[in-house]
């Protein structure tokens, strides 16, 4: 990994607050914003969907809490709580398949001692699964953030959880 | 009377003027176009399986069992979502449709208790009708898959229960809450295996924007939503039709009963006011048909100082009769007289005139009504020459415009209101005139077009602020004023509706709104193709 | 000055090409050479990536696959003066994985500066507006017809008959969708067009516009990719400063704006009608049809939804002329498509060749066998819903009807390779299991079918003898049966394609197996 600097920002996320949301969502034109579009810009300002951002949507789009909610719960990216610094996705599918990533995403798991849709102890990870990153011409692929690391390797991936975990401990 | 369920075509009716044939299973059928071939199938009696589908609710295609096969096109489409096209060849039963139909009862049933003696909707079940319909015999991917038969029940509705493990997400529900109440109170919430009903967040239902209206116990095809009267009585036996006598609304229902025992009151499609829905009071606010302190028979007593007295019909009857006859010869004719009730039905207020007439021979007849809508009876009578109102429930489905005064129809009459919110989210627009920011100012789905929140008591400045601005912006539908108006006595009202007081920037301040949002409002109304005035309370109760 | 060209795109970044740029500025700037360094887009050979190019006297010479460690030699080499090193491949045009390629679509993919307009256009870009600005809409309509060109997003459906539906609708509003929620493992094409020649698409999008009376346009792009993400936003603004979006374009009488939406991490989207709805912000349900969305699409409007490679494909059919797009291909499969190699391959990447090659010509000519180096074991083509074919099936030309003859699809032209490691009925397994993660939920043999195919694929494999496990066969084929005709849409009903190849190859081989294991009285 000498030529693959892992210099990844972790995700820095405002601390969810009713008033502040309400001061963005006014920002937001109902003509060029569908519903799917604010929950984005709020995941990605505060790293997940807080409940009480609901009632807000709602009222704004014009929707009821449940449509809303229903909205929210159909789309994988949405989550209800607030991720680690670190969103780890590794490829699922097929292309990734042929190049080793079932047994990938075993050593990851334990060596997280987590599975999907769990945040880990042992480092400021939150693991997923993503199915095709749309970079499978170098299977394997894993996404960290935003950065894709291609190619991936048992060792790489080691380096990479070292590298995370060193910056952690800084 | 037996117990009378009422046919369910599927789909709802077309009412497109065009008429289509086409061939099912050999047999010529004729129907508007625009009819699903599940509706035009029923139509010549064959019942096609289905269960997503009821004719309350627009056609949605997601349980697959009502695929059929039609000449001359690949695959299996389903009729439910199929519009008819004239010449049409279908086939409602072939081999390949009676195994890919075996097919999804088999998933439906992998992944359902197996407790059909004991459940509550044992012979009132469409998921049950469906798997002896399709010869269901054998659940070859067993019961020890991924299944949601742990689901926890919610019992939190005082009316119905919530039983999510029967539940085969159809949607049914949903639609009906969107669709039929517009309160949009469910959701199916996540996706794929994981998809289920949730009210409100993951709420419980009383914790929910839910509203109690029943439409989506009425609409569940299982177990799932269920009255807690059927869990605790059974099935019902046989039914009887009755009007609803909470509000002037007069929703027909089918009280389905257990020898005298109301066990569910299930609105009637027949009824015109309904077509079918309900809300809370008349669906599950029966407890008094047999509350114990129901008076069942006739009492009488000779003075206030006395008793209560049980007795016989034809006693009290004849005691009345006698009273009544006595007053008459001693003080006169007109000396009696009788008044109805806005609870009563047309029918029964009917009976109660022609009592007066016929038997009292004196027009000493009124009714309640009288106190609380006397201003608008008085003006509907000079204007029109009736003094009731000039629409019937249906109407409201042509309506462009609705200008919604004094009235909270949401609250006060629930089923009209959901009947006016279908026509608005079709596109229809509405104007609230109202102190109060009632539920049809904004709400799901629901936006007023303009909302004047006038001070209480300024109907009739407001009224005349309209007039007075549709006669100044030359608005006015002269073809009606010079085919329906007396010339003379329009000229008067034209020279007092144009006074200075009536204008816009004048009253704006007495109503407590703007003169441009009022001529905004006035143009609106003025200028659609078919405007429709309600009112209420609100402005008939004020002198 | 020389001008070094090196990709802003997903697959080189993934490659650590923004360390490369640092370690060649560096280097630069610490010998005072200067030098200008440009962001192209990838030409989609991903085993060359990092690929830097030079422009030498006019001409394109390539080094590759670069790390930053090797930069300080290629200095040392004068790579700048086109000087010899173990990397340098010579003369892009020359090298075989492209020399062999008929690009039309993604002619300047790779070659220019991805987002200056200027580039574009010298390199034939507007070309096709302008054409599409000085026809009718009937003409741009019967261009498209005869040109052959048909949906490259997976269903092949005639391009010019969707457009013909909209623009014979009568409507207040009408819409162009680009369908550009590319989720199919293996598939890259729309990714590689949107990050290296995005005006391309945006053109493409204009004159669709034009033809069927449409003043908006649409991009569902998925949220796997934020490069595509910022690069179209970029090129968004940058054409509507250039007059080519927004009112009275390129002073037409054509109104014509496009609006970026993000996806939210469902595969399901990528149907069209899944598409509309979560492009309306609700669920992404599936609709029935009839109605089609050509009918009753984008907010109950006429709406045209086609995918990336489609429309980036019209600009050179306006350019260029039907007949010139329909002389490449055969049969009903007119033109190019770009198929994208992938898994385990060693030289993966996106090779735009006419319809009518052999699955097999294409995996030795571009591909080069597997990575691992082992014989091959099957190859996936058309995506997730795509059919499995083992190393000896791989015969079958790459058109549409061919492979549709064959049992399979094209889809979105995937290609993905594994080697004889693989596993069949495990991906059998996978495309169930894939179906149940994805699924809307709306129809019945989808939601239920694909969770118990899972289950039934595992009793296969479990099963202690012959006559459980022939049963369990017996009933993965009624469900497959129940799923592909009973279903509400292509994800339950193209399920039962991967999941049906793959346990043939899986029976096979055990057969073959049992047969060698089973004792022989002779011996």
């Amino acid at each position: 990994m000498s030529d693959f600097a892992l210099n990844i920002p972790k995700n820095h996320y405002e601390d969810w607050q009713l008033d502040a949301a309400h001061k963005h969502l006014k920002n937001f034109d109902i003509e060029e914003h569908n519903l799917v579009d604010v929950l984005h810009f709020f995941q990605d300002t505060y790293g997940y969907i807080d409940k009480a951002l609901i009632p807000l949507l709602a009222k704004f789009f014009n929707l009821s809490k449940a449509e809303v909610h229903g909205v929210i719960s159909f789309y994988h990216d949405f989550r209800d709580t607030k991720p680690a610094s670190y969103i780890l996705k590794i490829c699922q599918a097929e292309s990734c398949q042929a190049m080793g990533s079932r047994a990938l995403t075993a050593e990851l798991k334990a060596a997280l001692k987590i599975d999907f849709h769990e945040t880990s102890k042992l480092a400021d990870i939150t693991l997923e699964p993503v199915y095709c990153l749309g970079n499978c011409s170098c299977s394997p692929n894993l996404m960290i953030n935003t950065k894709i690391i291609s190619r991936l390797t048992s060792e790489k991936l080691n380096q990479i959880l070292t590298n995370l975990r060193e910056v952690q401990d800084d | 009377m037996s117990l009378e369920k009422d046919l369910d075509y599927g789909t709802p009716e077309s009412l497109c003027q065009e008429l289509i044939s086409l061939e099912i299973d050999g047999h010529q059928v004729v129907v508007p176009e625009g009819t699903s071939i599940m509706r035009a199938a029923k139509q010549l009696g064959t019942s096609i399986p289905k269960l997503c589908a009821t004719d309350s609710l627009e056609a949605f295609g997601s349980c697959r069992l009502c695929l059929v096969e039609i000449e001359g096109r690949r695959g299996t489409p389903a009729s439910c979502t199929t519009p008819v096209e004239a010449g049409m060849i279908v086939h409602t039963q072939t081999q390949k449709l009676a195994k890919l139909r075996k097919g999804v009862m088999e998933l439906y049933i992998s992944d359902h208790p197996l407790d059909c003696l004991t459940c509550s909707a044992n012979g009132d079940c469409e998921l049950q009708d469906m798997a002896g319909t399709v010869g269901l015999r054998d659940v070859r991917y067993g019961y020890q898959g991924d299944n949601h038969l742990n689901a926890t029940r919610d019992n939190s509705n005082p009316y119905f229960s919530f039983d999510p493990s029967k539940c085969i997400v159809c949607s049914r529900c949903v639609r009906a809450c969107d669709e039929v109440q517009g309160t949009f109170a469910l959701t199916i919430s996540k996706r794929g295996f994981e998809s289920h009903v949730s009210a409100g967040i993951e709420d419980s239902f009383l914790d929910s924007e839910c509203v109690s209206c029943g439409a989506c116990v009425q609409a569940c095809p299982t177990a799932t939503l269920m009255e807690k009267t059927v869990i605790e009585h059974g099935v019902p036996e046989h039914s009887i039709e009755t009007t609803c006598a909470y509000c002037g609304v007069g929703c027909t229902f089918n009280a389905e009963m257990k020898g005298d025992q109301v066990v569910r009151m299930v609105p009637a499609k027949s009824g015109k006011a309904n077509e079918g829905h309900a809300c809370v009071k008349g669906r599950f606010a029966w407890g008094y048909a047999s509350h114990k302190e129901r008076i069942l028979k006739p009492m009488l007593r000779s003075s206030i100082d006395d008793p209560w007295r049980e007795v016989s019909w034809e006693e009290a009857i004849q005691f009345t009769a006698k009273k009544f006859r006595e007053l008459q010869q001693e003080y006169g004719r007109k000396a009696i007289g009788g008044i109805s009730s806005s609870r009563a039905t047309n029918e029964e207020v009917f009976v109660v005139q022609k009592l007066v007439r016929a038997a009292f021979e004196n027009n000493n007849i009124d009714t309640c009504a009288r106190v609380c809508h006397s201003p608008t009876g008085f003006g509907l009578n000079k204007t029109l020459g009736t003094s009731a109102g000039t629409q019937d429930f249906i109407s409201v489905e042509s309506a462009d415009v609705i200008l919604l005064i004094g009235a909270n129809p949401t609250d006060a009459h629930p089923v009209f209101a959901s009947r006016m919110k279908k026509r608005l989210r079709e596109g229809a627009q509405i104007i609230v005139v109202d102190p109060r920011r009632i539920d049809l100012v904004e709400s799901p789905h629901i936006k007023a077009a303009a909302h004047l929140a006038i001070l209480p008591g300024t109907n009739v400045a407001l009224i005349n602020a309209f007039a007075h601005i549709i006669v100044e912006e030359d608005l006015v539908d002269w073809d009606y004023v010079n085919h329906r108006c007396d010339k003379d006595l329009f000229e008067n009202w034209l020279a007092f509706i144009k006074r200075e007081q009536n204008s816009p920037s004048y009253v704006a301040k007495v109503l407590g709104v703007e003169a441009e949002t009022l001529r905004k409002a006035a143009r609106l109304y003025a200028r659609a193709e078919r405007a429709a005035i309600y009112y209420g309370l609100g402005v008939t109760a004020h002198s | 000055m020389t001008k070094i060209y090196l990709p802003r795109e997903t697959t080189t970044l993934s490659l650590g090409v923004e360390e490369l740029i640092s370690a060649i500025e560096h280097e630069a700037a610490a010998r005072g050479i200067a030098i200008q360094i440009l962001r192209n887009g990838s030409r989609g050979a991903a085993w060359l990536e990092p690929l830097l190019e030079i422009d030498f006297n006019g001409k394109r010479l390539g080094y590759g696959p670069v790390t930053a460690s090797q930069i300080q030699s290629l200095f040392e080499a004068d790579f700048l003066n086109a000087g010899e090193h173990e990397l340098k491949l010579g003369e892009i045009s020359d090298i075989p994985w492209f020399k062999q390629q008929q690009r039309l679509t993604f002619s300047r993919c790779g070659e220019i500066e991805s987002l200056s307009i200027d580039e574009y256009k010298k390199h034939g870009g507007f070309r096709g507006l302008s054409a599409a600005l000085k026809s009718s809409s009937k003409d741009i309509i019967n261009i498209i017809l005869d040109s052959g060109l048909r949906g490259r997003g997976g269903a092949a459906f005639p391009a010019g008959i969707k457009w013909q539906t909209v623009a014979d609708a009568d409507a207040d509003s009408k819409y162009i969708v680009c369908n550009a929620d590319e989720g199919d493992s293996g598939t890259f094409s729309d990714r590689l067009l949107m990050e290296g020649d995005s005006y391309c698409l945006i053109e493409g999008m204009i004159i669709a516009g034009i033809a069927v009376g449409a003043e908006h346009g649409f991009i569902y792009l998925r949220s796997e990719y934020p490069l595509t993400k910022i690069i179209l936003e970029e090129a968004l603004i940058k054409a509507r400063a250039a007059g080519y979006l927004g009112n009275t374009i390129q002073d037409s009488i054509h109104n014509f704006d496009i609006h970026l939406h993000i996806g939210a991490g469902a595969y399901i989207c990528g149907e069209e009608t899944s598409l509309l709805e979560s492009l309306e912000g609700k669920r992404g349900q599936i609709r029935f049809k009839p109605p089609l969305p050509a009918l009753k699409g984008l907010h109950g409007k006429p709406t045209v939804v086609n995918n990336v490679i489609t429309l980036a494909s019209v600009p050179v059919i306006l350019a260029k002329g039907a007949e010139y797009y329909a002389n490449f291909g055969r049969g009903k499969s007119l033109g190019t498509m770009p198929f994208q190699l992938s898994g385990n391959v060693k030289h993966g990447g996106l090779v735009e060749i006419s319809f009518g090659l052999t699955l097999r010509e294409v995996i030795e000519n571009f591909a080069g066998g597997t990575y691992t180096g082992k014989a091959i074991g099957a190859v996936q083509v058309g995506g997730p819903l795509g059919a499995y074919f083992s190393g000896k099936q791989l015969d079958t030309p790459l058109d549409y009807e061919s492979f549709s003859a064959a049992g399979g699809m094209l889809g979105h032209g995937g290609i993905v390779v594994f080697d004889d490691g693989v596993d069949y009925l495990e991906q059998a397994r996978f495309a169930m299991e894939f179906c149940s993660v994805e699924s809307c939920g709306k129809c019945t043999p989808c939601r239920i079918g694909s969770v118990r195919g899972v289950e039934v694929i595992t009793r296969i494999r479990t099963a202690e003898n012959q006559s459980e496990r022939s049963e369990q066969y017996d009933l993965l084929e009624d469900l497959c049966e129940t799923m592909e005709d009973a279903s509400l849409c292509a994800m339950g009903g193209l399920t039962p394609m991967p999941v049906r190849s793959a346990v043939k190859l899986h029976q096979l081989l055990t057969e073959r197996t049992d047969e060698t294991m089973r004792p022989t009285n002779e011996s």
